[in-house]
């Protein structure tokens, strides 16, 4: 009974974690499409809701009213898991996150820890879980059925096990900073030195910081390392991102699109951010 | 519930084990392969060896795994043609081995007394990170230093595979793709200007300066 208590109380947690992270993710790209809008000179989405708050919703209602297009070779089963692995991936990493120190709720006399799961090898699991969400644009490539696309997806996980290698070599220096590969002790072993003095992993090691920094910007693609982006309309390097060629319509945009901006906001905002400037 | 843990890590790993060695499909059954180790590394975590669970993702299920689908996905591996079989002889004998592994597998479960009731969680200290760490370095300090030597060798033995030869000195890289280099450096005797050729591959580069028939560093590979 008390298994079951528990095990009920980790479900609660990881659906609480699930849609907060899955709604900051959604607002932190409206956020940057705003203010991409405002660097470039135009407006960003603004008609939806007010300020174009309600344009999450919007596009997901699009995507889902899209026509699906599927290949029609035996690789079926492979190009609907490549986005799933991308997006189990990168959502698997957050059961380790210490969101907050544990809350004591006073009337009913419990304490609620904001952790889904105290691993011992919290930095392990992170960097394991990674390392598999590479499959998902390597299969995702291959899936497409197309030697240009699969050119893009194997350039693109190229990048990204390579960047892995950074970021791990970034993240010794933290472990050995903390002693400790449990993210929830890393971060309170930098809390209650007056909030931003506490920082000290950001202080005591800014190349480490730096390091992680860019290898996780590379790991989840962003600019500058949008290998998977661009087109390249040299007819020497003709690496078409055939990838999104192919992943173009239908839920399959929200599918593949939506997993790898919600890696690089769950990743490289929360995962660097968080073991160096988490205080407590 | 850790029966039941085991039953299902254990039922996975059996399944993708077989899945990966039935598949027609060679990527099909890298992904397979990858379900295996994954299952096992649960398994790892079930036998409270943290480290060695997260250690078997990272280095099994996301670096070896990745380089095999790589190579399944570069090469173009064909789907496995289904062939008659041959030796029909044998299938008996299969059948007969077989047996005999199932009925030792049920002699140990059924008469072979170990230790009474259902094993409880392992508390033991032996699988955390410190402890790896602590005797890793200290009482096995020197198979830990030949290991290093041994990833080393596979690393030199990697790059001298892949170096390539051609006129092309030792301080120039290959980049795939768009290649720019100044002609002094495929023909050592032309007089150094700053026109640069442009081509696909070195050997292209060669030919457009007439030096394709120069001897080449890969000649004697």
């Amino acid at each position: 009974m008390e298994d079951l208590k528990h095990l009920a109380l980790l479900i609660v947690g990881i659906l609480v974690a699930f849609t907060v992270v899955m709604t900051m993710v959604a607002y932190t790209v409206l956020a940057e499409r705003r203010v991409l809008g405002f660097i470039q000179g135009r407006l960003g989405p603004n008609r939806v809701g007010p300020g174009g708050l309600l344009q999450p919703l919007a596009d997901l209602l699009k995507c889902i009213f899209k026509e699906d297009i599927v290949p029609d070779k035996s690789t079926r089963f492979v190009y609907f898991l490549a986005p799933t692995i991308v997006t189990t991936a990168a959502l698997m990493t957050i059961i380790v996150y210490p969101f907050g120190p544990d809350i004591h709720l006073p009337f009913i006399d419990k304490t609620i820890q904001l952790v889904i799961a105290r691993f011992d090898v919290g930095l392990l699991y992170v960097l394991g879980v990674t390392s598999v969400g590479v499959y998902g644009i390597a299969l995702a490539g291959w899936s497409s059925n197309n030697k240009y696309s699969l050119m893009g997806g194997l350039r693109s996980s190229a990048q990204m096990i390579s960047y892995e290698l950074a970021l791990g070599l970034g993240l010794i220096g933290v472990i050995l900073q903390s002693g400790t590969l449990a993210l929830y002790s890393i971060v309170e072993q930098q809390s209650g030195h007056l909030g931003i003095t506490g920082w000290n992993l950001i202080w005591v090691q800014p190349l480490g910081f730096l390091v992680s920094l860019i290898a996780a910007i590379a790991e989840t693609n962003r600019v500058p390392f949008r290998i998977s982006h661009r087109i390249q309309r040299d007819e020497v390097c003709a690496v078409l991102s055939g990838r999104i060629r192919e992943h173009v319509h239908g839920i399959n945009v929200g599918d593949d699109a939506f997993p790898r901006r919600m890696e690089r906001a769950v990743r490289s905002s929360t995962s660097v951010a968080r073991c160096f400037l988490f205080s407590g | 519930m850790l029966a039941l843990l085991f039953i299902l890590f254990a039922g996975m790993a059996i399944g993708c084990a077989i899945s990966m060695v039935a598949q027609r499909n060679p990527l099909y059954g890298a992904i397979s392969l990858i379900g295996v180790f994954i299952s096992l590394a649960c398994l790892y975590v079930t036998l409270a060896a943290p480290f060695i669970a997260a250690v078997q993702v990272i280095v099994y299920a996301g670096a070896i795994m990745v380089l095999v689908v790589f190579v399944i996905m570069l090469l173009n591996v064909e789907d496995e043609e289904r062939q008659p079989m041959r030796l029909r002889s044998l299938v008996p004998i299969a059948i007969g081995l077989a047996a005999i592994l199932f009925a030792e597998t049920a002699f140990i479960i059924f008469f072979v007394h170990s230790s009474p009731g259902t094993p409880t969680t392992n508390i033991s200290d032996v699988g955390l990170t410190s402890s790896i760490g602590a005797g890793l370095f200290t009482t096995y300090l020197l198979p830990f230093e030949i290991t290093s030597i041994l990833l080393l060798m596979a690393v030199v033995g990697a790059m001298t595979l892949a170096r390539r030869g051609g006129l092309l000195g030792a301080n120039v890289g290959i980049v795939p793709g768009y290649q720019s280099f100044a002609r002094e450096t495929l023909n050592p005797l032309a007089t150094p200007d700053l026109a640069q050729v442009e081509a696909r591959t070195s050997r292209e580069a060669e030919q457009l300066l007439g030096v394709a028939d120069a001897p080449h560093a890969r000649d004697e590979e």
